[in-house]
């Protein structure tokens, strides 16, 4: 296969996986940051594409497992002043349910990696388990515990 | 039963996911790019490349086609052996976007007024560049109150006495909204906005000037790089 052959093939590959990723990026990178992180985990996998083992996983979790990593890097090598900029600035959307985005903040890491894939990013609960490292059973007993935990957290009001 | 906090979990998720932008395109034309290097090598190179990196307001050298966009300039620029991967972090990303030609400037008792004309821009440019290269900068705005960017103003990039380029700020990625939605530049607090632009076929020392465009007062600043 010629090399534009190939770039077109991974295009068609990841498209259908552009609004998840961009799902994910933007609930872990301030907003300005969003497209920037998704293009660099896209040349990333571009660049692994070769080792992609659909045996192991599903595109979807190989290519969440890659954006993931360049959250983190993104996150790490943000200024501080910069970080203080965006947070701090962002004024809530009028939509925005300030309460229930300050439970999940207060989540445990791994309920709160649940409660992000599953409702925002809008994963299935199997890819959900297979981004998490863990069986389906798990996720659902793990939302199970994150919704009582928010629902502590938010004091009751939903009970 | 009934989980409200299910529930209540999955509306606030569905405004969310309506509320985002639409996803990137794949950069087709970036996908041979190199990752970005880590920080001590990404110096390492700028030093290499003699290119002058300052705070604040800064001017790097990116290697071509280091963005999605295309910046302007001229056409069949020289290989550029710098691989500096130009990113004005903590600012709000360039894009290619053509100038709006906003109708800003309007009269108020008897004088012709902008709602940019208090805005101030303020950056640094300096370094030594080549023909082709893209020079990466950042252009910072502040406003004393806060100022809704709506209409989304343009900017113009003279480069030399030759080379004038125009562009839209970007807006739409300003991390700061008000109520309605619209993108602001709060009060008080700096903003900052990559540019990016191709250096023209030019030698020697050249002056680089950034203005708002719209206000009389032209809001701008300007530097002095050096191309080889």
């Amino acid at each position: 296969m010629t090399e534009r052959g190939a770039l077109a093939e991974f295009a068609r590959w990841v498209q259908p996986h552009l609004t998840t990723l961009s799902r994910y990026a933007g609930r872990h990178v301030p907003a300005a940051d969003r497209d920037d992180v998704v293009q660099e985990a896209l040349i990333r996998a571009w660049q692994r594409w070769s080792t992609y083992d659909p045996s192991r996983g599903t595109p979807a979790a190989w290519l969440l497992g890659i954006l993931a990593d360049r959250c983190r890097r993104q996150r790490t090598r943000r200024p501080a002043a910069v970080v203080e900029l965006v947070d701090h600035g962002a004024q809530p959307e009028p939509t925005y349910d300030v309460d229930l985005e300050r439970a999940i903040a207060a989540l445990p890491r791994r309920q709160r990696a649940a409660v992000e894939l599953h409702y925002f990013v809008g994963l299935d609960m199997a890819t959900t388990a297979e981004v998490m490292g863990c069986a389906p059973g798990t996720v659902k007993a793990t939302l199970h515990q994150a919704r009582a935990r928010l629902r502590d957290l938010m004091g009751d009001d939903d009970d | 039963m009934t989980d409200l906090v299910d529930e209540r979990l999955a509306a606030a998720a569905r405004r969310w996911q309506v509320e985002q932008p639409p996803p990137p395109g794949v950069p087709l034309d970036r996908l041979d790019e190199r990752p970005p290097r880590r920080p001590w090598r990404r110096a390492a190179l700028a030093a290499a490349a003699a290119v002058v990196v300052v705070g604040g307001g800064a001017a790097a050298v990116a290697g071509l086609g280091s963005d999605g966009a295309s910046p302007a300039g001229p056409s069949g620029p020289p290989p550029v052996t710098v691989t500096v991967h130009g990113r004005a972090f903590g600012a709000v990303p360039w894009r290619d976007l053509e100038a709006g030609h906003p109708h800003v400037r309007h009269h108020e008792h008897g004088h012709v007024v902008t709602p940019y004309d208090h805005v101030s821009a303020t950056g640094r440019i300096v370094g030594r560049v080549r023909p082709g290269d893209v020079l990466v900068f950042t252009a910072v705005l502040e406003s004393a109150t806060t100022l809704r960017l709506d209409p989304c103003p343009d900017y113009d990039v003279g480069f030399g006495p030759d080379a004038f380029y125009q562009w839209r700020l970007n807006c739409a990625q300003v991390p700061f909204r008000d109520a309605q939605g619209h993108p602001v530049l709060p009060a008080g607090r700096p903003v900052r906005f990559e540019m990016r632009i191709r250096v023209p076929d030019a030698h020697g020392r050249q002056k680089v000037l950034w203005t708002l465009d719209g206000p009389w007062s032209m809001p701008g600043f300007y530097g002095m790089v050096h191309v080889r």
